[in-house]
């Protein structure tokens, strides 16, 4: 008898845990608006300008998702003071790119030191969010020349300094790239590294395919850096060896099209096609003479 | 002693032997069987063509699965009408005589399936359309195309051509004729008179196209077996791969005629001509016809065991050791090595023993076309990161079973539907050996 009331006991003590569970999953599955990861990256292409780009981003299953159609303003300041600039909705990869206006510009670029804010406000379902990022001001420049017949990149790095003028910067380690089809090719290793010119060269690889005008894309960049950001310094020289195309579709090779196959190929599979239809048509003629013998 | 070499002695005897009979009670069942399966196998290419090829196992990795194992399977067996009809008939095998029209029915039926899968395999039919339109004569499946219509249109004339004169024997007995059987002899037998001229020239004909079968035989299960060839997949790359494919195509069209005669011999009783001789000797080519296929398979797999190189470490190894060892195994011994120790014995090549060891064969080829075929292409040249599990483990969904089941199904109901218009055995031939055997006593 004890036994089967302690079991009832038991039982009912697991269900009541197991309803205490449910309620508490219950209670979790009521509208809260969902946190979100908002990261914000500053950048500049041959000084052109800042490009600010955001990326939400939400932890599911204990791994981070992006979140598509999300708005986010930018701001220049922080959020208690602070120039509005614009928002940008997320695309599919979760990121929106902002590029600040010409306008906005000659406001901003009145200090060496900016401030930018991402924020997430107000979005339906979706927890605010903001983020910021502290850029000092920097000015990129790559140039090209040849000395006693060696073909050389030239970069040069200058940042603000307190009262505003531009000084060169030195350890920097920028790299140099050189744009190919499907990605970037590094062409300066890990070590290149400004001086106190804020100068870093490097000789330019000779062996290189370029376009059929032998140009080709050099890109030197610094990455995500904790004081300027993501710089791009970009430009296109004709340094490369013209890729000199032969249309090979139109030769007769064995590649080539069905309308230029070989014609070694074409005749020797004629020749056997032919022998063997010549033959069969051979024997429907006998086929035709045993026919018309049998009516004589 | 093989003996039982007993032929009837009257013309009469021998045309009512042979002539083609109505089915019983088991012949009705087995064509509805064969029906029933062949419209199963309909339904999901049916399917098939309205969902895509998506229901089939078949992904960016494997793009190829049984229907193409089973289209090499079909050609390999097709190869059995130029080794009966031709290669044996021009070696003055005159034992051989009455099995050609077996290897011929074969050989019809085979190949025909053969087209038809290769189209199923292409998911939508309509893509033939583009293979003969696009065709470049550089690439080798342009060549499939030509050489499997070329060597279905010769054999459907080396199936024909000695048809003329039974048919005519036949039709000269209407009474026991239907009249669609008196229809279609008379038009097919064209009024066959057996002037000396007329045989002369059927002789002839029959010569040259047993000639020309040869080279075509030869050319279709070499290029099927280029379409592997020419590419540098571990597995494929050999240039061991035509006479590989020619002997095992030989060894399973062998072993086909042997199950194919023992059945005609039970079920029509033609014990008076389908002899033991006939077995002995078809056993005796059947073991001659493993040993070379083995010869290739040690050429095929151990020289590339030896060397191991890198693109086909993964390959020999799944075979070997991996996932597919237990059916390569399976394969090699049961499908290859047991019937070559097992036929070498008299005893293994009585019709039983022969007909147990001949399914064997025809069952290990089957899967042996499937080891060729699947395993290789699980291992791409530029492999893909993070690849779907799917697209390594290929195993076939239940329509492409069906599916390929209906097609060996509809490959058995042609040549049951042969058997059912045509005789078996060349009944001019039997009775010209009667006569001169009688000739010969005299």
């Amino acid at each position: 008898m004890k036994k089967i009331i302690y079991s009832l006991v038991l039982i009912l003590s697991i269900s009541l845990c197991s309803e205490g569970i449910l309620i508490g999953q219950d209670d979790t599955t009521v509208n809260e608006p969902v946190k979100i990861r908002l990261s914000l990256l500053y950048q500049n292409i041959n000084n052109t300008g800042p490009r600010l780009l955001a990326t939400v981003k939400t932890k599911v299953d204990r791994s981070y998702i992006t979140l598509e159609d999300v708005n986010v303003k930018f701001y220049f300041g922080d959020s208690d003071e602070s120039l509005y600039l614009g928002s940008l909705k997320t695309n599919d990869s979760g990121e929106a790119l902002f590029l600040v206006p010409e306008t906005l510009r000659k406001i901003i670029d009145t200090t060496a030191v900016y401030l930018y804010t991402a924020a997430v406000q107000n979005e339906p379902g979706i927890k605010d969010k903001e983020t910021d990022v502290e850029i000092i001001k920097s000015k990129v420049d790559l140039s090209f020349y040849e000395e006693d017949s060696i073909k050389k990149v030239r970069y040069q790095f200058w940042t603000a300094d307190s009262l505003g003028n531009m000084i060169p910067v030195e350890d920097l380690n920028p790299i140099f790239y050189i744009e190919r089809l499907f990605g970037l090719l590094a062409v300066s290793g890990e070590f290149a590294t400004t001086d106190e010119e804020g100068v870093c060269e490097i000789v330019f690889p000779d062996n290189l395919l370029g376009d059929s005008n032998g140009k080709l894309k050099v890109l030197v960049k610094i990455d995500d850096h904790d004081d300027y950001g993501t710089i791009i310094a970009k430009a296109q020289i004709d340094w490369g060896i013209p890729l000199v195309q032969s249309d090979q579709s139109l030769e007769r090779e064995l590649w080539s099209s069905g309308a230029n196959a070989p014609i070694y190929l074409v005749f020797i599979v004629n020749a056997l096609l032919g022998g063997i239809v010549f033959t069969l048509i051979y024997i429907i003629f006998n086929l035709y003479r045993i026919y018309t013998l049998s009516h004589e | 002693m093989i003996t039982n070499e007993h032929i009837p002695q009257n013309v009469n005897t021998i045309i009512n032997d042979l002539e083609p009979r109505a089915f019983g009670r088991i012949g009705k069942l087995w064509v509805a069987v064969l029906v029933g399966f062949s419209l199963i196998g309909l339904f999901f290419y049916i399917q098939q063509v309205r969902q895509g090829l998506g229901i089939t196992a078949m992904r960016d990795y494997s793009t190829w699965g049984i229907y193409v194992s089973n289209f090499v399977f079909f050609v390999a067996i097709s190869l059995v009408g130029s080794l009966i009809s031709a290669i044996l008939k021009l070696s003055k095998a005159k034992w051989a005589d009455p099995l050609t029209r077996i290897a011929e029915m074969i050989a019809v039926a085979a190949i025909i399936f053969a087209a038809i899968v290769i189209i199923i395999d292409m998911g939508r039919p309509d893509r033939f359309y583009n293979v003969i339109i696009h065709a470049r004569i550089q690439s080798p499946i342009t060549w499939d195309v030509i050489v499997i219509t070329t060597y279905l249109f010769i054999s459907l004339l080396l199936l024909y051509l000695p048809l003329i004169p039974d048919l005519a024997i036949l039709r000269k007995r209407p009474e026991r004729l239907s009249k669609w059987q008196n229809n279609l002899y008379g038009w097919l037998s064209m009024n066959w008179k057996d002037l000396p001229v007329q045989k002369n020239i059927l002789n002839k004909s029959i010569s040259i196209l047993a000639v020309i079968i040869i080279p075509v035989a030869f050319g279709i299960h070499t290029v099927t077996s280029w379409l592997f060839a020419t590419t540098f997949r571990p597995g494929w790359d050999s240039t061991n791969f035509g006479p590989y494919f020619v002997s095992g195509a030989f060894m399973v069209g062998a072993a086909t005629v042997i199950a194919a005669m023992y059945v005609f011999r039970k079920a029509y009783k033609l014990e008076n001509y389908i002899h033991l001789k006939h077995f002995d000797y078809m056993g005796r080519l059947l073991v001659l016809l493993s040993l070379i296929y083995l010869y290739f398979n040690i050429n095929e797999y151990f020289i590339p065991a030896y060397k191991m190189k890198t693109s086909e470490v993964e390959h020999l190894k799944e075979l070997f050791i991996g996932r597919h060892a237990q059916l390569f195994w399976a394969v090699q011994i049961l499908g290859m090595i047991v019937p070559i120790v097992v036929l070498i014995f008299k005893r293994g090549r009585r019709p039983l023993p022969l007909l147990v060891i001949s399914i064997m064969v025809i069952v290990g080829a089957w899967f042996k076309r499937f080891l060729i075929v699947v395993p290789s292409l699980a291992h791409p040249l530029i492999p893909t990161n993070r690849v779907d599990p799917t697209w390594l483990n290929y195993f076939p969904t239940i329509p492409e079973w069906f599916i390929t089941i209906g097609t060996l199904c509809g490959a058995l109901l042609i040549i049951t539907m042969l058997v059912r218009v045509f005789p078996i055995i060349p009944i001019s031939e039997t009775i010209e050996e009667m006569n001169a055997r009688q000739n010969k006593k005299l």
